[in-house]
Parts: C-alpha cells; structure tokens; sequence
C-alpha cells in the first residue's frame, strides 16, 4: 500500500520513467494491484525490448567499459580472406 | 467537445486543441458519425427498394387499368429507384473509406497516455477526406501506354508535451503509387499502392537530458521497427531526436510509431544517466 495520504512510490510509463499518479495500486494494472515493484522495468508490452532501462556493456553513469568489444571491434578482428574467385591474377 | 456533423461531413477534416480525454471523446464521437452514414446509406438503399416496389405495382396497375397517370407514377418510381440506389453509394463515401484513420488515431493517441499528464493538451489533425498531393508523374516503360503517379497526404498527425518535458510530434503520411496502363484488349487498368512515413520529432529539455548526442554516439544501437517497416532516418541533435520510417502494412503503423518512441527513448533514457539527473516527475 501507498503511504498514508502519499504518492505511489513506484515507477511509471512506458517511455521513460515517472511518478505514478495513482493514490492507491488498487485497480492498478501498471503494478497490478501493488504486485509489481518497479512497473517501468518490469513492463513486457514493449515489443522486442527486454530490458529496456538496461545498457549491457555500459557502466551505472552510462560510460562504456573500454575493455568490452563491440560489434565494430569484433569486425576490425577479422581479416577478410581472399577467395580463389576474386583473385584475378590466379591462373 | 461538441462536433459540428455537418462540417466534418462536408470537410473531413477534424482538427482541435485538447486534453487527451477530450479527444478520445471526440474520437469516439466521429465513430459515432460514421456509423450514422452507414445507417443512411442502407435506409436510402431501403428506400430504393421501397420505390422499385411500388414502381413495379404501379406498372401493373397502369397495364391493368389503361392508365397514363399511373404509367408516369411507375416511370417515375423506377427513376427515383435507380437516383437513390446511385446515392447510397456516392453518400459519404470519402469519409467512409478511409475510417480506418480514424481507428489509427485513436490507438497513436491511447498508446501515449501512459507518459502524459492528465490535463496536458495535445494538438490533434486527422484528415479522412482524401486529399492527396501530386509529387511526382512519369512513364511507366514495363507496360504499353504505362503512367505511374506518386501522391502524398499527411492524414494524421499529434503533438504534445510528455512528463519529462519533451514535445513530441508524430505525423503520418500515406504515400501512393498509381500505375495506369494499357491492356492488350485495349483496356485502361490502374493499380494503385500504399506505403506509410511515420516522423516522430522529441524536442526534449536540456536541462533533463543534456546533449543527446553523446549518448547516441555511446549507444551505438538500431531502432527496432516491426519487420513490414524500415528505418530511414535517425537524427540526434543537441536540442531534438527525429526518427523516420517507411511502413508497408496500414496495421503496423501503430508498433512502429510505439516501437521508434521507444527506440528514441533509449537515447534520451541513457543521456539522462550521463547527464546525471534524476528521472521525470508528474
């Protein structure tokens, strides 16, 4: 339940998080009914998004583990190599 | 809100300034007018039936009795038959065939109340009168005497402060392709396709979220869209996030629209951590 004559405490929306504007979770469907603790994490109607408010790679203040490979580095590790077809010179 | 039913009729157009329960309202309101020209059409389509009837009765009558006077009341039965069934279709055809926006603007419109303020007024056009505009005509080589013509029509679009402060603004256009050609018995055919461009522009605080651009650069990651659409422009600047894509099915232009917000937010949700400032409040 909600502190007396207090705001939900938890987090609302969709987009980004915000105050829950609701007095009381009863008939609530953001937390259902006060089941859910964090409702804007704990969403599953945002299509292929799991983990939405999580940036795996990226530390708590958003900066990237400079040790963590990227997709772009993985691509810079790979040496293409040259097929038989496309070596002109080949007899 | 009251609706004027003959303006809209007449105009198609339904344009306001309102909270968003209002405009639900009103929504839900131009449902109602809709299903009232159903109705009309199907009693004038009754009525054609009833004139055809008694059309047909005079004319047996006129057979029966020798009668000029009842020959004219046939004659003149079977015409206002024939106008009235003609009418029935003409009657509100343009309103009705593209009531689907209205379906489109009500689902954009639900799927934003989760991140707005009760009161927060929202800016709201929806066009179900076609209106498209010529943007471009040329021959069309794959067929004889072929022609395609390219239209645009924006038909639905919404703006709104959120929460956190950021203004959205969603528009929704209809682009059409319409190919005219000959047959080889000598007929003229067209054929005609849709596609769908949703802009969404957030004009977000920079109080809130600093400078988003360093976020999109530390995030380095695609906005997801459902697989009937494509991406065709992510542009973050210092003061807004615009994000674009071309829909091929009507019924995805909803999921898109959620899916680019939602792709967008991720840019702006992690520039709020590097700007190191707290969550939005109501």
């Amino acid at each position: 339940m909600n502190p007396p004559g207090g705001k939900c405490p938890r987090r609302a929306g969709f987009l980004f998080p915000h105050e829950c504007d609701r007095d009381s979770p009863i008939g609530c469907r953001e937390c259902d009914n006060g089941q859910v603790a964090d409702p804007f994490t704990q969403r599953t109607d945002r299509y292929g998004y799991t983990g939405y408010d999580q940036y795996h790679g990226l530390g708590p203040g958003g900066q990237r583990n400079p040790n963590d490979f990227t997709e772009a580095d993985g691509e810079k590790l790979v040496r293409s190599r040259k097929k038989y077809e496309d070596d002109m010179t080949a007899s | 809100m009251a609706i004027d039913a003959k303006q809209f009729e007449s105009q198609g157009i339904y344009q306001t300034q309102a909270p968003l329960r209002s405009i639900l309202d009103d929504l839900a309101q131009l449902g109602k007018i809709l299903l009232g020209i159903k109705a009309q059409r199907k009693t004038l389509r009754l009525a054609a039936g009833a004139a055809l009837l008694a059309g047909l009765a005079s004319a047996i009558a006129a057979a029966a009795m020798e009668s000029g006077v009842l020959m004219f009341c046939a004659a003149a039965a079977f015409i206002l038959a024939v106008t009235l069934f003609i009418y029935s279709f003409i009657y509100g055809r343009a309103l009705l065939k593209h009531q689907d926006r209205l379906q489109l603007m009500q689902d954009l419109s639900q799927s934003l109340i989760r991140d707005v303020h009760k009161s927060a007024p929202f800016s709201a056009k929806l066009v179900l009168k076609a209106t498209p505009t010529l943007i471009k005509e040329e021959p069309w080589a794959a067929r004889k005497s072929g022609k395609q013509q390219f239209f645009e029509e924006e038909f639905a679009s919404l703006e709104v402060e959120l929460l956190d402060g950021t203004v959205l603004t969603e528009t929704v256009e209809e682009l059409t392709r319409k190919r005219t050609y000959r047959n080889p018995r000598g007929k003229y055919k067209s054929k005609s396709r849709s596609r769908y461009f949703v802009t969404l522009r957030l004009g977000y605080p920079s109080g809130l979220y600093g400078d988003a651009r360093t976020a999109n650069d530390t995030l380095h990651e695609e906005v997801r869209v459902p697989s009937s659409a494509t991406v065709r422009e992510l542009r973050v600047t210092e003061k807004a996030i615009v994000v674009k894509a071309m829909v091929v099915l009507r019924q995805d232009v909803v999921q898109s629209s959620e899916m680019l917000s939602l792709g967008a937010y991720r840019i702006l949700n992690l520039a709020r951590r590097l700007a190191g400032t707290p969550g939005a409040s109501s």
